[in-house]
């Protein structure tokens, strides 16, 4: 496959020395939607402007299609970018923004007007409003326009900064959609940046999840979510119940709180490692006696959320569970019930390898997971 | 009930403009009104320099003073300067004042707020101050001559003031820092994302400017204009101080009349021909900018 993008060590700081992006290495391939995921503050906006060339990096190489185009502005650069607030040109009219790339890159009129028209066409621009001014077009239209103007040029590179973050949910997700079909259709290398981890599970081919400058991990969404490679990933991405392994004996490991796990379906865990399991993969009622880690857990929370109820069940002499499931799988649940709760051990993870600087964050018991933003 | 709060919303906005308008009608009104009741009156005669009688005849009712006006070729003459040096000295500040705000607008918020401030500093000064100050520098043993002597540019002492280029040097000098800060305001309107949106298209930096930054700041260059237009055709301290009697304009004359020849009624009727003149110029200008389709576009 060919390469898209490649980044060697880019370094950013900006004015106040607060690095921004800390040594990062990326490659993309072409044709890939690729997402930076991350929490306001972590360097993917950043990130994103040095692809772009609108920042320069401290240090490090940025490639292009095998191009090195690290001292490049951005008129070189062959990269279309979607601004956060779309950046029309408000003096322009639809059309004249879309066209805007064209004709300062001399393309002839006839040739231009037709790019203009097909790509209005794509992204479903009707004829009656081609004609008018940004501020007389909802903010749906401006990002449609928006996104026709970084690709009537014919991108080498897609860069979008939170396109859909001026948008009600509905839209949101419908525009979502249509951005999937035609970046599908036409094959630009994408690089989409966002807090949503719902947007970036739902449109990347893979995800980069940054936390202060850094990529945690580079993987696709399946993986990132059920296999991730720190606690720090883990807790990120959706909710989750993660143990320490206090100890490992014969077929047990040893958690917190007097919880025992049987070993069957797990290799190699060492003390210090980490188990994780979603909530939706715990069951809860008569289903759990099956499974053969299976406790009597106390219930101390339940939320009902339309599609799921989120229960918090206590289960040993202490440790807080988080169990999600549809709410018709567990009727009557109320507070300080006791009901059974099982792990089938195939639902949980092992996050292998440990550094000791993300082990130190972490407390003992269930972590809380915040969602992102 | 609403219209009673209608009512109370009225006298609360009438209480808020209630001092401005005071101080209007007295000080701005009122003397515009005894100016035009001046300017009607027959002149005061050859009587003494206006010692004792003078000034004007109280109780006449007369346009003499008009027609005198309109029949001499000395008052169009000054006329047709007036309004020359005002498009002059509003065209050289804005060719100063443009690309000064353009690189003041780019800075970061401190070192802009520094260059504002050096810009709006001399304001602090009193014109007279001002104007001494250049002919100072403008004098022929001033810093500038004594320099291009120095470099054996020139041979002797160039004439930089009490002429043109005097009159024009200091009314720029004046009505400058306004002129910046109306456009670095304006400037710093237009959407910051927008030049880097325009590069990332493949434009280059002049040419963003040129399609994105200059017609978006359009609306602000013509506030700008029509400000430094208005101070300009009002130019006084700078041909009175800086020009020669070739350099007169009508607020010049106007001085002039009423206190050196102490005639009234020419001097009230020069100052309303000046309004005249002033009002016409500004509907001409916006009329034009009016019908500009660009500028239509961006307001």
């Amino acid at each position: 496959m060919k390469e898209a993008l490649r980044l060697e060590a880019i370094q950013h700081c900006y004015g106040n020395n607060a690095i921004a992006v800390n040594q990062v290495f990326l490659s993309i391939e072409a044709g890939q939607f690729f997402c930076l995921l991350g929490p306001s503050g972590c360097g993917k906006t950043t990130l994103l402007r040095l692809i772009g060339g609108y920042l320069k990096p401290n240090s490090g190489q940025i490639f292009i299609a095998e191009q090195n185009v690290t001292r490049k502005p951005p008129n070189q650069r062959d990269v279309g970018m979607v601004f956060q607030n779309y950046a029309l040109f408000p003096h322009l009219s639809a059309r004249e923004n879309v066209a805007f790339g064209l004709e300062v890159q001399k393309v002839p009129r006839a040739q231009r007007q037709q790019q203009v028209e097909a790509i209005l066409d794509r992204v479903g621009i009707s004829l009656a409003e081609r004609d008018r001014l940004p501020k007389h077009l909802s903010g749906g239209q401006q990002q449609r326009i928006a996104l026709a103007r970084a690709l009537v040029i014919k991108p080498k590179l897609l860069l979008l900064d939170e396109p859909f973050a001026n948008l009600d949910r509905q839209l949101r997700e419908r525009l979502r959609a249509e951005l999937k079909q035609l970046q599908r259709q036409t094959g630009v290398t994408t690089i989409l940046v966002t807090h949503d981890q719902e947007e970036a599970l739902a449109l990347a081919d893979q995800v980069g999840l940054m936390l202060d400058g850094r990529f945690l991990q580079i993987d696709t969404p399946t993986n990132l979510y059920q296999h991730p490679a720190t606690p720090l990933v883990a807790q990120f991405l959706g909710e989750t119940n993660l143990f320490q392994v206090q100890a490992v004996e014969a077929n047990t490991l040893c958690l917190h709180n007097g919880i025992n796990l049987q070993r069957n379906m797990l290799s190699a865990v060492a003390p210090g490692s980490w188990l994780m399991v979603r909530p939706e993969n715990c069951v809860v009622g008569t289903a759990a006696l099956q499974c053969p880690n299976c406790w009597e857990g106390r219930v101390i929370d339940s939320t009902f959320l339309g599609t799921d109820r989120v229960l918090e069940v206590v289960i040993g002499t202490g440790t807080t569970l988080r169990v999600r499931g549809r709410p018709e799988s567990m009727p009557n649940v109320q507070i300080n019930d006791t009901l059974p709760v099982g792990i089938p051990s195939q639902n949980l993870w092992i996050i292998p390898e440990q550094d000791p600087s993300w082990v130190a964050e972490l407390p003992n018991a269930v972590l809380k997971v915040e969602t992102l933003l | 009930m609403k219209l009673y709060k209608l009512a109370s919303i009225n006298l609360a906005a009438l209480l808020l403009i209630m001092p401005a308008l005071i101080l209007l009608i007295c000080f701005f009104v009122a003397p515009m009104i005894l100016l035009g009741r001046v300017s009607l009156y027959e002149g005061g005669g050859n009587s003494g320099f206006g010692i004792g009688t003078g000034f004007y005849t109280p109780g006449t009712w007369t346009l003499n003073a008009y027609f005198t006006l309109f029949t001499d070729q000395y008052f169009w003459e000054i006329l047709t300067f007036t309004v020359m040096l005002g498009i002059g000295i509003t065209v050289v500040t804005l060719l100063l004042a443009y690309p000064l705000s353009l690189f003041i607008q780019k800075r970061t918020p401190r070192w802009k707020a520094i260059a504002l401030a050096a810009v709006i500093l001399p304001k602090l000064a009193n014109p007279l101050v001002i104007i001494y100050g250049i002919q100072l520098l403008l004098s022929n043993s001033g810093p500038i001559n004594q320099l291009l002597l120095a470099l054996r540019l020139i041979s002797e002492p160039l004439t930089l003031f009490h002429n043109l280029f005097g009159v024009v040097v200091g009314g720029t000098y004046l009505i400058f820092p306004y002129t910046v800060l109306v456009l670095v305001t304006a400037l710093d309107r237009i959407d910051a994302t927008l030049v880097p949106a325009a590069r990332g298209l493949g434009a280059t930096a002049w040419a963003a400017f040129w399609r994105v930054t200059f017609p978006l700041s359009l609306p602000g260059l013509s506030l700008a204009t029509l400000l430094s237009l208005i101070f300009a055709l009002g130019a006084f301290e700078s041909p009175y101080l800086l020009g020669s009697p070739q350099e007169i304009t009508l607020a010049v004359d106007i001085q002039k009349q009423t206190f050196e020849n102490l005639n009234w009624p020419r001097g009230a009727a020069e100052a309303i021909m000046m309004l005249i003149t002033l009002g016409v110029c500004i509907a001409l200008y916006s009329i034009s900018i009016r019908s500009t389709k660009r500028l239509q576009r961006v307001v």
